[in-house]
């Protein structure tokens, strides 16, 4: 049983179809890869699966719920959210917050949690990124790279069903990227389900249990890592991978 | 008492209230381009002469700049041997607005050159521009579009610190208002002042929209 | 020039400048609290409100100080009377001309620094926002906890600005009969026609009252900017061994 499925997922802006009538669904477990050239739409796709975007059309039924795409109920919203979190493409990190208060904001202010509660739990997540020097320390005073992690530690610390990434390491310089691609593979072993939207072939190759190539507002093709890289079906599909000729 | 005959009796001060503005928004820029230019160069003195004027003119009404203009200036020409006895007071009011607003201009156009990406400057260099030409061809036009909004607050300023010039005895259309109310004592002073403010309110919104047509030409070039 | 006499001026002066920064403050207090009802109304795009509060602050902001203080001395009145027509319990006999003056620059400042917080809230990141809300916190926890907090330090310069603009636009309210320096000023200068040494003095008061307070906003400007973006509230410029090792250890990243 699929613990997130989409249906009929559409979205128009000025005339601009930027969503067209996606069907989507990931089971637990599974990292799922989307992959497709900028524009494609690949952003509003993800972000309409918390909520950050808000759809013309489609039903979401995530954990045996079924939720209105294009009105969703506040309640149901605030409820998704507390259990699929996010990674952004530019960290996102709250500016006026340290590290450590970074990960508890969300842990007391959207889980309820009481503050020596989600210190612990914070406490542990910097630990597993190796950043518990860095608790006190501000986003301005951090690398890229360091905040990144913290971004991912702000997710995984509220222990979601599913963790949205957004090009989580476009903006990073390329000797950052292993280490964030290091703790993405790790979530991944250890059975995190993870969407994530990213031009890192190498990851996906060796990550992704299925990958999406999206296209002009669509799911253009769909397969296992080996499917879509080794025997692309679609000429789309063919043109941008070979586009891609360097493997970042 | 009929709209009309208000309206009449107020519009016979645009014209001072125009040249005014006009006038000093000219002299004010050119103060403004040479206080920035001077707070830009190296050099200790115009430097801090620069910061001087600046910071004495942020600080000061504009109600005293236009009466110690008309005051002071005078006293200041007679130093020099011109007798100002005869001027027409709207050149006070020029001056006055003009030096007062000068400072403000001042600020707007050497934050505005401050603003120019670096990049674009290095850019200049690198492709073999001299020092001058990259100014002439890439900072200054891209200033000007920086400084633009700024401008445009201070010429609605500009356009409301007018109302002042009653102070030293100008007819502008506040003055013709204030004339006109108080020849009528009763009921007519809200209209009066009403309709004053509308015309200047509409003054204000040409403004705006001269602006926004303007800068609409560039908004091609992203700033 | 007749400096011993603007020696003497100056105590007389001085004596009225509480009341040029009683209207000051007092006005910018009343006009900043309804500045954010009005930035509120007009980001929630709340119907019909926000229109109106647009045209309005338009109007304010396009209308000379003087001619607004002119609009409320005879308009107020009169808008009491009416209200006492439909009943409501005001006296709108001997209205004090202190409330006539703070009423326009209330309303001044209102219509100003609405803009004011209107840009600063633009001034802060939307992904700050997006980023709160993808932690599962409500909107409202979303603003107040990450938003506003950020757009403070970017509120205060500009209404630092404008501040010291209204403390200047108080020179103009000797003309409904209030005594601050202006009016002083104009009431010794009389005394032999000693306009320009007055004015002087004036001008010094008016130098003086605009840097202290420009030199107070500064400050919190800085202080503010600290404290919301790295939790210091004073520059702290020792480094504990600590951190050196540890950034010497995993290379400085």
């Amino acid at each position: 049983m699929p613990l997130l499925t989409v249906n009929q997922l559409d979205k128009t802006v000025d005339n601009n179809h930027i969503l067209k009538n996606i069907d989507f669904q990931i089971s637990k477990g599974e990292v799922i890869v989307v992959i497709g050239p900028s524009g494609s739409g690949k952003t509003t796709f993800i972000s309409n699966l918390n909520f950050l975007n808000n759809a013309d059309k489609g039903e979401m039924n995530f954990r045996d719920k079924k939720i209105d795409l294009s009105s969703p109920k506040k309640d149901d919203v605030l409820w998704v959210r507390r259990h699929i979190a996010m990674v952004f493409q530019n960290y996102n990190l709250f500016k006026n917050k340290t590290a450590l208060e970074n990960i508890t904001e969300g842990l007391i202010h959207g889980q309820g949690k009481s503050r020596d509660e989600a210190n612990q739990i914070a406490l542990e997540e910097l630990k597993n990124v190796g950043l518990s020097e860095k608790k006190d320390a501000y986003p301005s005073q951090l690398s890229g790279g360091q905040k990144q992690r913290i971004g991912i530690a702000r997710a995984t610390a509220l222990k979601p069903d599913i963790i949205l990434f957004d090009e989580p390491t476009s903006a990073l310089d390329p000797e950052l990227v292993g280490t964030v691609v290091q703790d993405m593979d790790h979530l991944a072993q250890q059975g995190q389900t993870m969407i994530v939207v990213t031009h890192l072939m190498s990851f996906a190759k060796k990550v992704a249990t299925k990958v999406l190539f999206f296209a002009d507002g669509a799911i253009l093709e769909s397969g296992t890592p080996d499917q879509i890289f080794n025997h692309p079906k679609e000429k789309r599909t063919k043109e941008f991978l070979s586009a891609i000729a360097e493997d970042r | 008492m009929k709209v009309i005959k208000i309206l009449a009796a107020l519009v016979g001060g645009l014209p001072n209230t125009i040249t005014l503005l006009i006038a000093s928004f000219i002299f004010s820029s050119l103060i403004g381009i040479g206080v920035a230019f001077l707070s830009l160069q190296d050099d200790k003195v115009g430097k801090s002469v620069s910061r001087v004027y600046i910071g004495l003119v942020r600080g000061t009404p504009p109600l005293l700049m236009l009466l110690l203009t008309y005051y002071g200036l005078p006293k200041l020409l007679s130093f020099i041997g011109i007798d100002s006895n005869n001027w027409a007071k709207i050149i006070f009011g020029i001056f006055g607005l003009s030096v007062g607003w000068g400072g403000y201009m001042a600020e707007a156009f050497r934050s505005a050159y401050l603003s120019v990406d670096e990049g674009q400057i290095k850019a200049a260099y690198s492709v073999g521009m001299t020092g001058e030409t990259a100014l002439r061809e890439i900072i200054l036009p891209q200033a000007f579009l920086i400084a633009i909004p700024n401008v445009e607050n201070l010429l609605i300023g500009l356009l409301k610190a007018t109302s002042l010039v009653y102070v030293i005895g100008l007819a502008d259309m506040y003055q013709n208002a204030s004339n006109l109310s108080n020849v009528n004592q009763g009921v007519y002073q809200l209209k009066i002042f009403i309709i004053l403010a509308l015309i200047y309110w509409i003054l204000a919104s040409l403004i705006e929209w001269g602006f926004r047509t303007y800068q609409s030409h560039f908004a091609h070039v992203e700033a | 020039m007749d400096f011993h006499f603007m020696i003497d001026s100056l105590p007389k002066l001085i004596s009225v400048i509480p009341m040029t920064i009683y209207i000051s403050v007092v006005s910018v207090i009343v006009g900043f609290a309804l500045a954010a009802i009005i930035a509120i109304i007009r980001e929630k795009k709340i119907k019909v409100l926000s229109q109106i509060f647009a045209v309005l602050v338009s109007f304010v902001r396009g209308t000379p100080i003087l001619v607004q203080l002119y609009v409320i001395y005879y308009g107020l009145p009169q808008f009491l009377y009416y209200l006492q027509n439909q009943g409501v319990n005001v006296k709108p006999g001997s209205l004090p001309h202190l409330v006539i003056a703070i009423s326009a620059y209330s309303l001044n400042a209102a219509a100003n620094l609405s803009e004011t917080i209107r840009s600063a809230y633009h001034s802060v990141d939307k992904d700050q926002y997006q980023a709160a809300l993808s932690v599962g916190m409500t909107p409202s926890l979303s603003m107040r906890r990450i938003v506003i907090p950020q757009l403070i330090p970017n509120l205060i310069p500009n209404f630092s600005n404008f501040f010291l603009d209204l403390i200047k636009d108080t020179a103009l309210v000797y003309n409904i009969g209030i005594i601050e320096i202006m009016a002083k000023s104009n009431i010794i200068a009389s005394f032999g026609f000693k306009y320009l040494e007055t004015y002087l003095d004036a001008l010094l008061l008016y130098l003086v009252i605009c840097f202290v307070f420009g030199k107070i906003l500064s400050l919190t400007e800085t202080y503010v900017t600290r404290r919301v973006f790295s939790g210091k509230t004073h520059s702290v410029i020792k480094k504990t061994p600590q951190v050196d090792e540890t950034e010497a250890k995993v290379g400085g990243n």
